[in-house]
């Protein structure tokens, strides 16, 4: 369904503007208030949040500090989660972890999202040679499969967290360029839109006002089921030794860092793990609900 | 049939120029430029800098070297390692076995534990099995491969000794590192071929059928399932260049040989014909694929005519 855009917030001369159309008060609930997996996904991640945001300022605990006389420790009233190869407290850096890789999963989300959409927007709108060519070269950056086209700008750019970002966004905006591409098309043809054209609402106004506020909803529940996306090739890119470097407390790294005291301490690696886990499954949840909710061919 | 055949393969010539194009600028413009890091390796000076740039041609003007580029992958050359100075395509026919078995016997496991899930929750919309069976789908695709890998080794290997944590050769050595790779395609799977089912399940011919008096088993495999596999297909495909992707997690958590830990080792030594070489051929053979899947729509759904 194509929600009308309200046409009266704009102060056109009222003489060739049609008559205001009715907007229904919006009194029941949103449709995805009603939905137990947002529920849940919410829940868990502010859980994670609160984890990451409130236990190291409480515990006051330094991730970065070594001290060799606790290295290895297990499990403690002390060290709730053990200690690494380095004396390094696993709950205090778990914890820190989330304050790096949830930054890190919007921020290449971002990256991703605005490049696509404005492109997505541009090549639906015009048509014409901009989408041959934008289209173009979406194809060729869905030829690389999976994370490869990611790997090949970090080989590029270089290893380093930043750059992992960057090139995990920059895979991430053909999806976007594609998913925003069909739906402008199918809102162009909408009659408010060629309304709106009619009466003489320059192109630019047209996108911004009545065309991206429908493409938005289905755009926004990618993006938010891509976070979890993005987070996750993350910390592939530092466990491979691409991304974030050794004592930066990034999930992915951590994992690796444990990698050689499995035997001895497994928890190196399985605490900041489960954490990963929890977060992007919190996102998933939200993302499979809000898709459900937002996406007009479900409602 | 035979006009889509030749238009899908014409189409897939630009695609892949593009494709190299854009992997030789890539890989050109590098910041750390690799001669330097490797004369640097010899406590090499200006003139070893000087004449490596010459062996490997990168003093000539840069449309000469993507001209150069373009005649030697015409022939099949894709060039050598700097470090090695072993011939790529040599390196890909030899790591190249094991990560296909790798990524075939994953695409077994992430057919056999998600379509029968799929399946499963679909025939049972709203129930605890639907529940059970999209909560597991929904956990498989949210855990990393590192993390997964390196909770079966410490179960299996370390723990029970059953398996093998590392290497290759046997199947017991295939065990983990397909299981962690299918799990992750399983859960997508899942959703899809739920999805699908479900909506086929409401159709009215379905209605007809079961009218007919067909058992419940009859109907799904002889009227439902062959419709709902079709988009499955095309996932497959997806999953298929997702898996030469997993393939670098995978093969690096298991200390498995490969084309996946062979890339990643490449990238951290900025071995650029080497990453080039890999990413090229594996761009080229997810390129083949998903055409073949394309084709192979035709065949499996009548409604499809390509025209």
């Amino acid at each position: 369904m194509v929600r009308a855009t309200p046409i009266r917030r704009y102060p056109i001369p009222t003489r060739r503007h049609p008559p205001p159309e009715r907007v229904p008060a919006p009194t029941r609930a949103l449709p995805w208030q009603r939905t137990p997996t947002v529920i849940a996904g919410l829940a868990i991640l502010s859980l994670v949040l609160a984890f990451s945001l409130v236990l190291p300022a409480v515990q006051k605990c330094q991730p970065l500090v070594m001290d060799v006389s606790t290295k290895l420790e297990r499990p403690s009233a002390s060290h709730w989660l053990g200690t690494d190869q380095f004396g390094r407290d696993v709950l205090c850096r778990a914890s820190y972890g989330g304050r790096i890789s949830l930054p890190v999963g919007m921020i290449a989300v971002t990256t991703a999202l605005l490049p696509g959409l404005a492109l997505g927007l541009l090549a639906g709108y015009w048509g014409g040679w901009v989408d041959v060519i934008v289209g173009r070269l979406v194809d060729v950056a869905l030829a690389f499969p999976g994370i490869l086209l990611t790997l090949l700008i970090v080989a590029w750019l270089g290893p380093g967290l930043a750059n992992a970002m960057i090139a995990i966004g920059i895979t991430g905006i053909p999806t976007y360029v594609r998913l925003s591409r069909s739906s402008t098309l199918q809102i162009r043809k909408a009659w408010f839109v060629r309304a709106a054209y009619v009466v003489g609402v320059p192109d630019l106004r047209i996108l911004t006002h009545h065309v991206l506020p429908n493409v938005l909803p289905t755009v926004i529940a990618l993006a938010t089921l891509d976070i979890a996306w993005a987070i996750l090739n993350a910390a592939t890119l530092s466990f491979l030794g691409l991304g974030a470097p050794p004592p930066t407390p990034e999930w992915g790294a951590m994992i690796n860092e444990g990698r050689g005291f499995l035997r001895q301490a497994p928890w190196i690696s399985l605490a900041p793990g489960a954490l990963l886990v929890l977060t992007v499954l919190g996102i998933n949840l939200l993302g499979d609900g809000l898709r459900d909710a937002l996406d007009p061919r479900t409602r | 049939m035979r006009q889509f055949v030749i238009h899908r393969l014409l189409g897939a010539v630009p695609v892949l120029l593009g494709v190299v194009t854009l992997v030789f600028l890539v890989l050109r413009v590098l910041p750390g430029e690799p001669v330097a890091v490797l004369a640097a390796q010899g406590g090499g000076t200006a003139e070893d800098i000087a004449r490596l740039r010459q062996e490997y041609g990168l003093d000539s003007p840069v449309w000469l070297q993507y001209l150069c580029f373009l005649l030697s992958l015409a022939r099949g050359d894709l060039g050598r390692s700097l470090f090695t100075h072993q011939s790529i395509s040599q390196i890909i026919v030899q790591q190249a076995p094991s990560t296909v078995v790798l990524a075939c016997s994953a695409l077994a496991v992430a057919l056999g534990v998600g379509m029968p899930m799929g399946i499963l929750a679909a025939m049972r919309p709203r129930s605890w099995i639907e529940r059970v069976c999209m909560g597991l789908s929904l956990v498989g695709v949210s855990i990393p491969i590192p993390l997964s890998g390196l909770v079966m080794i410490l179960i299996f290997s370390l723990t029970l000794h059953w398996l093998p944590a590392s290497g290759r050769g046997t199947l017991s050595h295939l065990v983990m590192p397909s299981t962690v790779m299918g799990l992750v395609s399983a859960g997508s799977i899942a959703r899809l071929v739920r999805a699908q089912l479900a909506e086929i399940l409401r159709e009215e011919y379905i209605n007809v059928a079961r009218a007919k008096g067909l058992t419940e088993s009859a109907l799904l495999v002889r009227h439902a399932l062959r419709s709902a596999l079709v988009p499955v297909i095309t996932v497959v495909g997806l999953q298929f260049g997702f898996m030469l992707g997993g393939a670098v997690a995978t093969e690096t958590v298991f200390g498995r040989p490969g084309l996946g830990r062979t890339l990643a080792e490449a990238i951290l030594y900025k071995d650029y014909p080497v990453v080039q070489g890999m990413v090229i051929v594996s761009a080229a053979l997810y390129t083949v694929v998903n055409l073949v899947v394309d084709l192979a729509y035709g065949y499996l759904d009548p409604r499809i005519h390509h025209e």
